[in-house]
């Protein structure tokens, strides 16, 4: 792979040749890996699910099947969490921007309702969405004000490119200990790792008491989700062991500013790099966005070159994909959220997640692969519901009828 | 790509990356000492205890029929994750171009790690081990046994010394289908600020179910519906008393198919592991030899000295070593041996009687039965130390 072409790029999910290469002694030695069993004994039996219909189901009042007419057809879209008694209603806007009608349906009063788009937060991907009605049950959100340092600042994605990827080895060794879970502010609740959600079914829609769309448990620490999991790249694709330039990255900064292949770079900011480590190593203190003065050096000549620390271009390997199943059209560019392990489908995100005892920890947003799901959490909706109902916000101009914003 | 077609059934869980790119105890449980094998290397501290935090809490069932069934779950879910987690480490290797990734859990507190064997790979390679907290530190690979899919890994303690964080043994003898289980690592490789991720699951085969039918290649297995991915390779799974029974390993199409190494393989074959030893074929060939000091004395002398193989004490061999004179000589896993220089022999013992008085060097007709069919190969074997 050292050749990588200089047009794509692949997520970090992207899995050379040589990995399957490497996993070729497995695949005769266990063919018998899909052997039968008993499915009353998986975490999705009816019986686990069942268990929690206590607890979702003063939620399910104030959730809602949202559909949407795509191309001559109604289907679902998204679910949707209610909001105000008279029909404001969240859900997930890239699920429902850009088709002619969007609707909801309803049990009491019985019938389907026409939705208008009254704001969309890009930095959630959560759209307000208002019907005419009464007599809704609004969702009450619990607060899930973290913890200050609680949300790990930094980057938190990986490298493909630019990120600091693998620390180096260091002495003295800093031994991890057992965590204590920071206290949350006053009237806040804890939201803990390994702790079950459980997704709230429609109840608004289907008039009555529904189990849980999907279990699981909170995986990982609450986080920010960047727009590519790829790195923060100059889009540089050096020589090998070198600081040369051996090809440009389509629409990325480095392209933008003139860089061209063959040129060396020789200090980003006045930090020297001299090979692809040195230039992992600098870029990992970047922000997307940020400028880089990069000293470059072509033939005999010295340049300064800003250049933009951009993202690689997404791209989605057909095998993750098999091996994830269905995943959301958006999942990645989130402000902040909870990563659980429920087999939430990409039509079930929109409506509200819960904890054991029924707390409304937030909305789903998004199936993220075969390991991740994400909730975007109550408090940043919260904080926006105002900015939503003013707006300001208004959704964006119809362009391709793609439902991405940027 | 045509191969990817083939490899629908299975994958495994070390995930690479091109370089162009490049870049990274329960209430439950009866009698623990009979849990664990009494025989390991000199000098490495193990543990079947769990903390008393998690021993003390209410036991989980497997099928809950409450919300109070359910907060006794999730109450040894969160202990578990709490005091286990600081252990878990991603995996780094560079090799070439490439630099594949995958996650471990370090066992004892002089740093001994157990990981997959398509994760750590040959023996003596040089690799990166990053703590749940970010710290990296070096490390080597030891042995492996390819088949079963088991590696182990030595952090390099003299250039980073340290009291390593570990986690203690369990039995996956004992593992039921329909108990829940933990599993972490780090799905997709490593994250900086993203510790090793939890997933819960329940297991759905267990390594006995699995392996009672011995046809070819049907090593033990412990199935479970927790989710994972490449990275994820050798990571851990915990049972909710806090023991480590399972190393993650591969994955099929199927979201419930997610598989991974049974323990126990690790504590039988924790000599050879230690010793950089690769192998492949099941380590089921102990269980025919005693626990307890016994065993150790037969694994470490006489059956497998110069064959450079384990023999089973039904005379069926168990593990061939790479390198060794049993495969030099095409010999197999599974194939059981009848006739030594063509006198019959019925027991392990008179085998070991026969080689251990021939010494490096000397040749041997072995006569044996592979599937239902007679064979016959001349093994030349080799010095003790040449495994």
């Amino acid at each position: 792979m050292k050749d990588s072409p200089s047009a794509t790029f692949p997520r970090w999910l992207v899995f050379a040749a040589a990995m399957l290469a490497g996993a070729g002694l497995m695949i005769n030695s266990l063919v018998r890996a899909q052997s039968p069993f008993n499915p009353g004994d998986s975490k999705t039996a009816y019986a686990v699910q069942a268990s929690f219909a206590s607890v979702v189901k003063r939620a399910s009042f104030s959730t809602v099947r949202v559909m949407v007419e795509d191309k001559g057809e109604e289907r679902k879209a998204a679910l949707g969490t209610i909001i105000s008694s008279d029909g404001y209603i969240l859900t997930k806007a890239s699920e429902i921007l850009h088709l002619p009608r969007v609707f909801v349906r309803l049990a009491k009063p019985s019938g389907t309702y026409d939705a208008k788009i009254i704001g969309v937060s890009e930095s959630m991907d959560i759209a307000l969405i208002k019907i005419e009605a009464k007599g809704l049950t609004p969702v009450e959100f619990a607060d899930t004000r973290p913890a200050p340092a609680a949300t790990p600042a930094g980057r938190g994605r990986r490298g493909l490119f630019g990120f600091g990827g693998v620390p180096r080895p260091t002495t003295p060794v800093v031994v991890p200990k057992v965590i204590e879970p920071a206290e949350p502010p006053q009237g806040a609740i804890a939201v803990n790792v390994g702790e079950w959600v459980a997704t709230v079914n429609a109840g608004a829609s289907e008039g009555t008491d529904l189990p849980p769309a999907y279990v699981g448990v909170v995986s990982t620490v609450r986080r920010k989700i960047y727009a590519s999991t790829d790195s923060h790249i100059l889009g540089v694709v050096p020589e090998e062991q070198s600081n040369k330039v051996a090809s440009v990255v389509p629409k990325t900064g480095a392209e933008s500013a003139g860089v061209k292949a063959g040129d060396v770079i020789v200090s980003v900011d006045g930090n020297e790099v001299h090979n692809l480590d040195d230039l992992h190593r600098v870029l990992a203190g970047y922000e997307i966005g940020d400028v880089a003065t990069v000293q470059i050096q072509r033939g005999k000549e010295n340049l300064n070159l800003r250049i933009v620390v951009g993202t690689a271009p997404e791209e989605v390997d057909p095998e993750m994909q098999m091996l994830s199943g269905d995943v959301s059209r958006r999942s990645t560019n989130f402000a902040a959220v909870y990563q659980h392990d429920s087999l939430l489908r990409p039509e079930d995100c929109g409506g509200p997640l819960v904890d054991i005892d029924g707390h409304v920890l937030g909305i789903n947003i998004a199936r993220a692969g075969r390991t991740e799901s994400y909730a975007i959490p109550a408090d940043l909706i919260v904080a926006d519901i105002d900015l939503l109902k003013s707006g300001q916000l208004a959704p964006p101009a119809s362009k391709t009828g793609k439902g991405q914003g940027k | 790509m045509g191969r990817r077609s083939r490899w629908l059934g299975v994958l495994a869980l070390a995930c690479s990356v091109a370089v162009a790119a490049v870049v990274s105890n329960s209430a439950l449980s009866a009698d623990q000492s009979q849990a664990v094998p009494a025989t390991l290397p000199a000098g490495v501290p193990f543990t079947t205890t769990p903390p008393p935090d998690i021993a003390s809490l209410k036991p989980a069932k497997n099928t809950p029929t409450s919300v109070e069934d359910l907060k006794d779950i999730q109450a040894r879910v969160e202990a578990v994750v709490k005091h286990m987690l600081p252990a878990v480490v991603a995996i780094s290797i560079r090799s070439n171009d490439q630099i594949e990734q995958g996650s471990g859990v370090i066992v004892s507190k002089d740093g001994y790690v157990l990981t997959a064997g398509h994760v750590s790979g040959t023996p003596g390679t040089k690799l990166v081990i990053i703590l749940s907290n970010g710290t990296a530190v070096g490390g080597v690979a030891l042995g492996a046994n390819t088949q079963i899919d088991s590696g182990m890994i030595k952090i390099d303690t003299d250039q980073y010394p340290a009291d390593y964080p570990f986690v203690p043994m369990g039995d996956s003898t004992r593992l039921a289908a329909g108990q829940w289980v933990v599993a972490l690592g780090h799905p997709g490789g490593y994250q900086g600020t993203r510790p090793p991720v939890v997933r819960i699951g329940r297991v759905l085969r267990t390594p006995s179910s699995v392996h009672g039918d011995r046809s070819r290649g049907n090593t033990p297995y412990i199935r479970t519906d927790c989710e994972l991915i490449m990275g994820d390779s050798g990571g851990p799974l915990f049972d909710l008393d806090g023991r480590l029974v399972g190393i993650n390993s591969r994955i099929g199409e199927d979201i419930s198919a997610n598989i991974h190494v049974p323990i126990d393989t690790f504590e039988q074959s924790w000599r050879l592991l230690a010793d950089s030893k690769v192998s492949k074929g099941d380590t089921d060939g102990l269980l025919g030899l005693p626990k307890g000091p016994g065993r150790a004395q037969a694994s470490s002398q006489g059956s497998h000295g110069s064959l450079g193989a384990i023999v089973a004490a039904d005379l069926r061999i168990t593990q061939i070593f790479d390198g060794g004179a049993a495969e030099k000589a095409h010999l197999n896993p599974e194939d059981v041996i009848t006739k030594v220089n063509g006198k019959p022999i019925k027991t392990l013992d008179e085998l070991k009687d026969i080689l251990g008085a021939l010494s490096p060097g000397k040749s041997v007709n072995l006569e044996y039965r592979r599937g239902g069919h007679a064979s016959e190969a001349s093994v030349t074997l080799l010095p003790a130390d040449n495994q």
